[in-house]
């Protein structure tokens, strides 16, 4: 495994954090405090291209690999303080344009890549509800076969984008029993089609500024052209959203964990106590160690997914590891970053205890700490 | 037996199916009794690309393809092997 960047990817990543330095970091407060989605922000990282990454250029696209967009990602993490609007674009990216681009037909891409690409359309996914979670293949929602056309009825929970969403892929039992041996389908559901109602926006603990609700689907008709993928595939395609997702999410969470680092470490050389700078004391120089050593032992993890990602390899055993370990690296040290800024640190003021409620979530979303153990101990032969 | 048939069946024993004593998995639906689930179908893919040097697409990772032996073994023909 060879990370070296090269000159390309180091140019990009340099223009990623200037770019979300530049466009993406006024007003976060305030859209934070408001619970607002930074529309303009979505659409600038389109114009540079953030939102058509791993897309080819036939559809307007940047066509780049899985470790090219992670740089990105992880730069678009280093350079936006705005991690909600990153999630945003991470969940467009991942679970919406990835999935049609591996597993839709030539008509479903033309007809949702070109302007998803574009921020013209926002996208997501769909697959918690009220009574599945971890336990995603015992989802409710139900597709019929109905004279010829599919008939979606169910409750989704949780959807991120789902208020500004134009289309979500909606996943629903097509099998006669629940779970994965009952058949899981893929389906392209467009938000304004009669019987989606989408919620009000939930009200989170983090990542304020990306919207999410949850979606009620009433008898909605959906035409077997918009299946995506085959019928009773939709577990394969939730798979590999996942893997795309445990590495290149969490690669943009790795770079808002490089910012809080060197946010620490600024902090820890001009606040004094005692007569000199706290970061003088072991207590609080061990502590930004441990931070740069989280940050050091996840890189390669989660690049090792990208690498194997680009062999065409799977990575369902190196996702899990990563993204077990990079989401409680970021929980631990956004908890260590509001310790180094003592009272201050959990004043709204300086933004560290933001960081800290935006971390939380990664612990839970894109399966939780305790599924990504069970993935690494079935791998184990547990 | 042939010799693939032997290793599938020796891989879903000590792989797959160790909750499942004295089940007969060359006939057992395999995914009907939860022997391979969401998981385990990532864990037998894995193992059948790496020993077969084969690719089996994320498209053919339905339950039909995997529902008991004979149909891994069809799937394995179809992909060459």
């Amino acid at each position: 495994m060879d990370f070296t960047e090269s000159e390309e990817q180091a140019l990009f990543r340099r223009q990623i954090v200037e770019f979300a330095r530049a466009r993406l970091n006024s007003g976060v407060k305030e859209r934070e405090s408001s619970g607002t989605f930074d529309r303009a922000g979505f659409l600038a990282c389109a114009e540079i291209g953030l939102l058509g990454l791993p897309v080819p250029e036939a559809y307007g696209g940047l066509g780049q690999g899985v470790v090219s967009s992670m740089i990105a990602m992880e730069a678009l993490g280093y350079g936006a303080e705005d991690q909600g609007l990153a999630f945003a674009v991470n969940t467009q990216l991942w679970t919406c344009e990835v999935p049609i681009l591996h597993f839709g037909t030539e008509a479903q891409k033309q007809r949702y890549l070109p302007k998803l690409v574009t921020g013209e359309l926002i996208g997501g996914h769909a697959t918690t509800e009220p009574n599945s979670g971890s336990d995603a293949y015992a989802m409710e929602t139900k597709a019929e076969l109905k004279d010829g056309v599919w008939i979606l009825n169910g409750n989704k929970t949780f959807i991120t984008n789902a208020p500004i969403a134009d289309v979500l892929i909606i996943f629903a039992s097509t099998g006669e029993s629940k779970g994965f041996g009952g058949g899981i389908t893929a389906f392209l559901v467009e938000t304004d089609q009669k019987g989606v109602q989408i919620g009000p926006p939930l009200k989170k603990m983090g990542l304020k500024t990306s919207p999410m609700a949850e979606v009620h689907l009433e008898d909605v008709v959906v035409p077997p052209e918009m299946v995506l993928g085959k019928k009773g595939g939709g577990a394969a395609i939730f798979s590999s959203e996942m893997e795309w997702e445990r590495s290149c999410l969490f690669a943009c969470h790795l770079g808002a964990m490089a910012r809080q680092l060197e946010k620490c470490v600024e902090y820890a050389k001009e606040r004094k106590q005692f007569g000199q700078a706290i970061g003088k004391y072991q207590a609080i120089s061990h502590r930004l160690a441990n931070m740069k050593l989280r940050i050091e032992m996840a890189r390669p993890m989660l690049y090792k997914v990208g690498w194997l990602k680009d062999q065409g390899q799977r990575a369902v055993l190196e996702a899990a590891i990563a993204k077990l370990y990079v989401s409680e690296a970021y929980v631990q040290s956004s908890l260590d970053a509001v310790q180094i800024f003592g009272g201050y640190g959990y004043m709204e003021e300086y933004d560290v205890e933001r960081m800290l409620r935006d971390a939380v979530g990664s612990v839970l979303y894109s399966g939780t700490s305790d599924i990504q153990r069970n993935i690494i101990a079935r791998w184990l032969g547990l | 037996m042939s010799d693939r048939k032997t290793e599938l069946l020796e891989f879903l024993q000590k792989e797959l199916a160790q909750d499942h004593p004295g089940v007969d998995l060359s006939t057992e639906p395999l995914v009907e009794s939860g022997i391979i689930d969401s998981l385990g179908i990532m864990k037998l893919v894995q193992f059948l690309e790496q020993r077969y040097q084969l690719k089996i697409g994320d498209q053919d990772l339905v339950p039909d393809n995997f529902e008991n032996l004979d149909a891994i073994l069809r799937l394995l023909a179809e992909k060459g092997r």
